[in-house]
């Protein structure tokens, strides 16, 4: 068991690079480690760009089988990180068609799935009035990101829901970072004129 | 210092990660009122995001498409392997038995031998068939009768 957990250990200090080769060996620890370094990032994707929980759960999965099964084709061509991306996100483009439809978020966060981010809010701020004007900014930025067309939301989402810089949602997406930018414009400019409205 | 507060663009640049020029940057690094438009935003898309998940939920995730890499289909797909290989072979095997069988080897003498004897006896038979033969010149009728009258 010391042994395991050293091993455990030895397995997260690795870089990236020592970690993808030793996965594309056949080695479990470094493949559950590089899964454990990108899992929320991937989880974040596909969270916010479909709207069912078990195609979530699905698509998520099988963005980590498809990762481990292809390494080879990656062979350090960028970055993992933008590269397990991309395959989330055509994974998620796949779902939608195949379901035709369109992206859905529920105006109202569901609590069963964690912690919500307005109670945590909530928790920290007396204002009621405040908390009550964050709500509603919420539920118009969730409309108006599901009616953002496809690529302007699939931008969004990875630049606000997973916090990727532009560099990283160019090579995700496989465009160049002027067309990310334009489309992020775009549609910061339509989501932001809608939480004005709600918080002037 | 400008004392020009940022336009919808260049607001919409900022919550965008782009560089701003000097001038704006300078700007909007003091101005309360534009601090608050980003923080409005950014706040607002905090709240907006969907909630994080279970760390057990994420672990059990990960687990399954580990198993099913490293140990649930390989194995299975080297079954179906082998059981089409050995459809293959068994399906191969008459072929292969047909064209091992021993040929005798034709002796072209006596098919000349054969040839001549049958031609020798009868010719007409020997170039079409006995019906055929039958009906043309009757076996009962006179065969150099020169034809229908």
């Amino acid at each position: 068991m010391a042994t395991l957990a050293r091993r455990d250990r030895q397995v997260g200090e690795e870089t990236e690079g020592a970690l993808l080769a030793a996965a594309l060996g056949g080695d479990r620890a470094a493949a559950q480690e590089l899964l454990l370094r990108h899992q929320l990032l991937v989880y974040r994707v596909c969270r916010n760009l479909l709207p069912r929980d078990q195609d979530v759960e699905a698509v998520v999965q099988e963005t980590f089988l498809r990762a481990l099964k292809k390494l080879h084709a990656f062979a350090g061509a960028g970055s993992f990180q933008s590269w397990i991306v991309a395959i989330a996100v055509n994974l998620c483009r796949d779902r939608l068609r195949r379901r035709r439809l369109v992206p859905f978020v529920p105006l109202e966060t569901p609590d069963e799935d964690g912690p919500d981010p307005i109670s945590r809010l909530e928790a920290r701020s007396p204002d009621p009035e405040r908390v009550a004007m964050v709500r509603q900014a919420a539920s118009l930025v969730r409309r108006e990101v599901q009616r953002l067309p496809s690529r302007q939301r699939e931008v969004f989402t990875l630049r606000f829901f997973a916090d990727l810089g532009l560099e990283d949602i160019a090579a995700a997406l496989g465009v160049d970072v002027g067309t990310v930018k334009t489309h992020l414009h775009r549609a910061v400019h339509r989501v932001r004129a809608a939480v004005e409205e709600a918080m002037p | 210092m400008s004392e020009r507060h940022l336009t919808d663009e260049e607001l919409d640049r900022w919550l965008s990660g782009e560089e701003l020029d000097q001038e704006v940057a300078e700007h909007a690094a003091t101005c309360l009122l534009c601090w608050h438009r980003r923080a409005n935003f950014l706040g607002a898309v905090a709240a907006a995001r969907a909630p994080e998940p279970e760390a057990a939920t994420l672990e059990r995730w990960r687990e399954t498409a580990l198993e099913r890499w490293s140990g649930g289909s390989a194995p299975r797909h080297r079954w179906w392997l082998a059981a089409a290989a050995v459809l293959f072979l068994v399906a191969l095997l008459p072929v292969v038995a047909h064209l091992r069988a021993p040929r005798a080897d034709l002796d072209a003498e006596t098919v000349v031998q054969e040839v001549d004897t049958l031609l020798a006896s009868d010719p007409l038979t020997a170039l079409a068939p006995e019906e055929l033969l039958e009906t043309v010149v009757p076996a009962g009728g006179n065969a150099t009768g020169g034809g229908v009258s």
